[in-house]
């Protein structure tokens, strides 16, 4: 039978596959660089669904609004529920700014807020009671 | 061929004369002859294989290596790059939804909603683009803006300036931010068309703002918020720092007199009576 030769590397072969495999290395890691650098970003903020629910229950609707703010890419789909706890978001925006021009006397600026705070409550839809709830924060009630 | 020693013909295989039965001396020397020239063939062969075989993967290895150094420099010159050829990607696709991103902006200052401005602004990647640089002086007011919104309407800010470091830290953000918005827009760096009439209106409109929440939740005075433009950093600070202590010293006050009120939802001792019929326990 015949005997199989035993394979012999060299020490240049080794030297070549070391130097080859790093090389490998480091253009596997630019790529993944690269890949990353493109797809980052367009978006640089979500939130969901679940972050929304929980700062209106912790009743902090500056961080509604703030969510709200960052999500701001026209062709985002948000859900129902999304889409009425953002406009409670802007309600509150609405509404600080309201109470800020009534305060300063700036009547055309109020009533400008004011029409805003109309359009969200109606758009807050279910969420609508919260919105009389940041009326008795700000004391507009 | 004939026998060396009777004359008969042999043939080359022949290895003894089939008539004498001498030995065939010359058939043996020429097998002799061909095994060493068989021999040294095979030697040679042997040798040029190996040498053949060592040049091919020497060859093998160079190439790989070269195909690889090539590849690194490639993805070298696309990795320093990677910014500038997505913020192109994202000018064009900025520019593709100009008239898309250019009604959200008037809407939002139609609307006086100046707050939302900047984030919109930098998170759609609109700056820079050259559809959009008419805003670009409007965006750096509206920016301060939302920062003084920020800190003043927070509905977390009472907790935040419970420390006074935190504390210290809205006043030094905010009275940068407030310096900000008095700057001159037309001494600034922005290009004509973002410092037009119309533009230069949008940004006092941004000021009132400013100055209609720090009256309404700074505890700044309607003297105090006239006479910003004219005040230096220390003193803008020292305003802050007068009403905000005062507002948070009136909500520690609010929330103690809360603490110390009776809870009238709850009893322990209507608990205790009603679960352990009224026992102690």
């Amino acid at each position: 039978m015949k005997r199989r030769k035993k394979k012999r590397i060299s020490a240049g072969g080794i030297f070549f596959t070391i130097i080859i495999v790093f090389l490998s290395l480091i253009l596997v890691g630019q790529g993944i660089y690269i890949m990353s650098e493109m797809k980052d970003s367009d978006r640089l903020y979500y939130a969901d669904e679940d972050d929304y629910i929980r700062n209106v229950t912790y009743e902090d609707y500056y961080r509604v609004l703030s969510d709200a703010i960052d999500d701001c890419y026209p062709d985002t789909n948000h859900t129902e529920t999304e889409k009425e706890i953002r406009a409670l978001g802007y309600y509150y925006e609405a509404a600080t700014l309201y109470k800020a021009y009534t305060t300063a006397g700036d009547q055309i600026s109020a009533e400008k807020q004011h029409a805003r705070m109309e359009r969200f409550r109606t758009e807050a839809g279910s969420y609508a009671d919260e919105a009389t709830r940041i009326d008795e924060l700000l004391e507009l009630s | 061929m004939k026998c060396p020693h009777c004359g008969a013909p042999l043939k080359m295989e022949d290895k003894f004369c089939t008539y004498c039965g001498a030995p065939n001396t010359l058939a043996m020397q020429h097998q002799a002859d061909m095994e060493h020239y068989e021999r040294e063939f095979t030697e040679t062969q042997e040798e040029v294989l190996t040498k053949s075989r060592k040049a091919g993967h020497l060859t093998g290895y160079l190439v790989v290596l070269i195909v690889m150094i090539v590849l690194n420099i490639v993805a070298a010159f696309f990795s320093s790059n990677a910014w500038n050829f997505k913020y192109e990607r994202r000018r064009v696709e900025a520019t593709k939804q100009a008239s898309i991103h250019r009604a959200a902006l008037d809407k939002m200052i139609e609307e006086q909603d100046y707050i939302a401005l900047r984030t919109y602004y930098y998170n759609n990647r609109l700056s820079g683009v050259d559809a959009f640089r008419e805003y670009e002086a409007v965006m750096k007011y509206a920016g301060n803006l939302g920062d003084v919104y920020m800190y003043l309407c927070n509905t977390d800010r009472f907790g935040y300036w419970k420390s006074e470091k935190s504390l210290e830290n809205t006043i030094t953000s905010m009275s940068s931010d407030i310096i900000s918005l008095y700057e001159n827009p037309l001494s600034s760096y922005y290009n004509e068309e973002s410092v037009t009439e119309e533009k230069l209106a949008v940004i006092e409109d941004i000021r009132n703002q400013a100055e209609a929440l720090l009256v309404t939740y700074g505890g700044f005075t309607s003297e105090e918020v006239q006479e910003l433009k004219n005040m230096s950093k220390s003193r803008i600070e020292d305003t802050l720092r007068e009403h905000l202590t005062a507002i948070r010293t009136e909500r520690e006050a609010e929330e103690s007199t809360a603490e110390a009120a009776p809870d009238e939802s709850f009893s322990l001792k209507a608990f205790y009576e009603e679960y352990f019929g009224g026992d102690d326990v």
